[in-house]
């Protein structure tokens, strides 16, 4: 063995790294060095910069002054709309995203039925979820409308009248959840996603065994389906925490220009905490509060998602 | 069958029975989902009274007419000591109504119209979808429907083409190159997805208004998309997975390099994935209100999403021209979804994807 390919060996040894490695590492790097530079400059940086906005009073026109931990301490000690914006969002995180998961797992049984037309009908559910969220709550706005709406006309015909949906606080957010079920369709697609992989060898046994529908379903199907409930659920939490669209569309509909004596009309049952964050920012312009704001939601998800998914190994099976 | 069944209420799967439960429970659920696109559809096509006649109807309504020395009336049904005759109204002054027998022109009958109910007949009104697109939308600016959706195409088109671009590139050197710190990477690509945009939000808009002076333009909402999406890069990652590695060995072995295989192999491959990608990145642009919200400020520079609530303003709802604007703003992206079904059901699937 010659002396130069000792020495390129040991050279080779100390990286470890052969020819095609680092050929490969070059290439990889040059293919996602796309998402690197977006990552840095799109989130690293403006993660960076928001926690240290957190902790400044800063108004856009004069550069941050350094305050401590004192937006963090007003949010949650003195501010009233901070408190009411997260009971509003926990409101709809309890009862809309259990809600929209367990219509949507019905569906998906509907959907499964191996009846004629079924293509047709997996599109018709499935529809409304691509309809732009603008349209979607314009349109309910109109529908929900207590004298001509689409609805009102519904429960006349068996002798009710429609609730004042936009002025009434107790229905503000029903309202808002059932413009929600309407687009539910990409939780009903995942769920029938699972449907359709439950083993029919398990149904089989389960049916030789005497086991009616409901304890299929109650026994095999639903188990089956539970990771996919956890993955909606974890989902559901997430983007319902960022509720903004429906509520701002909404509440400008309930005769409230964004100031702060008729936040979240109607009597502020519609201040959810991402419409509450972007007052603060975009009309306040505080944007010290309303990053604590950013960075309070962001740890709510986190330990949210968490809980979840610790929770979760009690209730999740996995096959095979 | 089983001789159980007979005592239990236990329904072979295919028993017909079942079929026509199964088959009722689908088309009613069904008629949820779609009755709101038709209550849409009609409201577009009504007249502005028709949209507030009670009782509404689902089939849009207008009045009947007559046409009289070329002119064309009203028709209507009115009732004088329980005596309906059918009259064309030719004038109304003070309450009052001027009505004509179509008979005899020359007679006329003078009454409040109270007494009179107007004669309907199924029309559409397609004049509204004319109205909605051409009116001025802010006075005093030369801003309509067209201002908002040619903003709206411009800022759609350079963002699919950036987030084609700036997610292939990536998803590629996620699943077919074999690379050291690849998987602790797409484990931070991954990671990405769950931090709220809210907390990015505000430090951007700072840099793009203030920093690059950006402010109400539409690159804040251009740019970042050139620089890949944490969803997308996922969702091509695991279509380009199931190409078997094989065929990307064997040109290796061939003395291709990455860069070939990409452009010659795995591009032509997975046409159908670019399209889904296309269509969910459009989907989104086109949809998206926030973004435009915060960095749009000058009407001439809405997009159509943000511009849609011109339609509404407090006092007076154009309903008709409103449910006509929203139609036309929703139909490109049926259309969208129609162009790439299959891949687009999949890609929901595969990622759950929810906007």
């Amino acid at each position: 063995m010659t002396q130069e390919s000792i020495s390129s060996r040991l050279k080779s040894q100390k990286v470890t790294w052969t020819k095609t490695t680092r050929r490969n590492f070059i290439s990889g790097i040059s293919f996602v060095s796309v998402w690197i530079i977006g990552f840095l400059v799109f989130t690293v940086y403006p993660m960076g910069s928001s926690l240290y906005y957190s902790f400044t009073e800063y108004h856009v026109k004069k550069p941050p002054v350094f305050i401590g931990l004192q937006n963090y301490v007003y949010l949650l000690e003195k501010d009233p709309y901070f408190w009411l914006s997260l009971k509003n969002t926990f409101y709809m995180v309890l009862i809309a995203v259990p809600l929209t998961l367990l219509f949507s797992f019905i569906c998906a049984l509907l959907l499964n039925f191996k009846i004629k037309g079924q293509s047709l009908y997996r599109v018709i559910y499935f529809l409304p979820s691509i309809v732009p969220t603008v349209s979607s709550t314009l349109l309910f706005m109109w529908i929900l409308n207590p004298n001509s709406g689409m609805i009102n006309q519904i429960l006349e015909l068996v002798g009710m009248h429609s609730p004042d949906w936009f002025h009434d606080p107790f229905w503000s957010k029903p309202a808002l959840m059932i413009m929600g079920f309407w687009g539910m369709g990409q939780t009903i697609v995942i769920y029938l996603s699972g449907l359709q992989d439950v083993p029919v060898s398990l149904i089989e046994a389960a049916d030789l065994d005497g086991a009616n529908w409901f304890q299929r379903l109650w026994h095999i199907t639903i188990p089956i389906v539970s990771p996919l409930t956890l993955f909606n659920l974890i989902t559901g939490v997430i983007a319902m925490f960022q509720y903004f669209t429906q509520a701002y569309l909404f509440a400008s509909a309930s005769g409230s220009v964004m100031n702060s004596s008729s936040l979240g009309a109607p009597l502020g049952s519609t201040l959810f905490y991402s419409v509450y964050l972007y007052f603060l920012g975009f009309n306040q312009f505080n944007m010290g509060a309303a990053s604590a704001m950013a960075w309070i939601l962001f740890l709510i998800i986190l330990v949210c998602t968490l809980i979840l998914l610790r929770v979760s190994k009690r209730w999740t099976y996995y096959l095979g | 069958m089983k001789q159980e069944s007979q005592f239990s209420l236990h329904f072979h799967r295919n028993h017909p029975i079942l079929k026509v439960i199964q088959h009722f429970l689908v088309v009613m659920v069904g008629l949820l989902f779609i009755l709101p696109f038709v209550w849409m559809v009609s409201t577009s096509l009504k007249t502005e009274q028709d949209v507030f006649r009670v009782p509404q109807t689902w089939l849009p309504r207008d009045n009947k007419t007559i046409e009289l020395d070329g002119n064309s009336y009203p028709l209507y049904d009115l009732t004088i000591n329980g005596n309906t005759q059918r009259l064309a109204l030719i004038k109304i002054a003070s309450g009052k109504g001027t009505f004509i027998g179509p008979e005899d022109p020359q007679s006329t009958i003078v009454e409040k119209m109270k007494y009179a109910k107007p004669v309907l007949e199924v029309r559409f009104r397609f004049q509204n979808y004319i109205d909605a697109m051409n009116r001025s939308l802010r006075p005093g600016l030369d801003v309509n429907f067209w201002t908002y959706v040619k903003n709206s195409l411009i800022i759609t088109f350079f963002t699919v083409i950036g987030t084609v671009f700036s997610c292939a590139l990536p998803a590629y050197g996620f699943a077919k190159i074999e690379w050291p710190g690849r998987d602790m990477m797409f484990i931070l690509v991954l990671s990405t997805m769950m931090l709220p945009f809210q907390v990015t939000m505000i430090p951007m808009y700072i840099f793009f208004t203030k920093v690059l002076g950006w402010g109400n333009s539409f690159l804040p909402l251009i740019v970042p998309t050139f620089f890949g999406n944490a969803y997308l890069i996922f969702m091509m990652r695991q279509f380009y997975r199931t190409i078997p590695q094989e065929i990307c060995d064997a040109a290796k072995v061939d003395g291709a390099s990455d860069w070939q295989i990409f452009l010659r192999i795995i591009l032509p491959l997975t046409r159908p994935v670019i399209a889904t990608v296309a269509v969910f990145s459009f989907l989104w642009t086109w949809n998206d209100f926030t973004g435009p919200l915060i960095y749009l400020t000058d009407p001439s520079k809405f997009t159509i999403a943000i511009g849609l609530q011109d339609y509404y303003s407090q006092h007076a709802v154009a309903w008709n021209q409103l449910m006509a604007a929203a139609v036309v703003f929703t139909l490109p992206i049926i259309v969208a979804f129609f162009f790439a079904q299959k891949t687009f059901i999949q890609g929901v699937k595969l990622t759950g994807i929810k906007e």
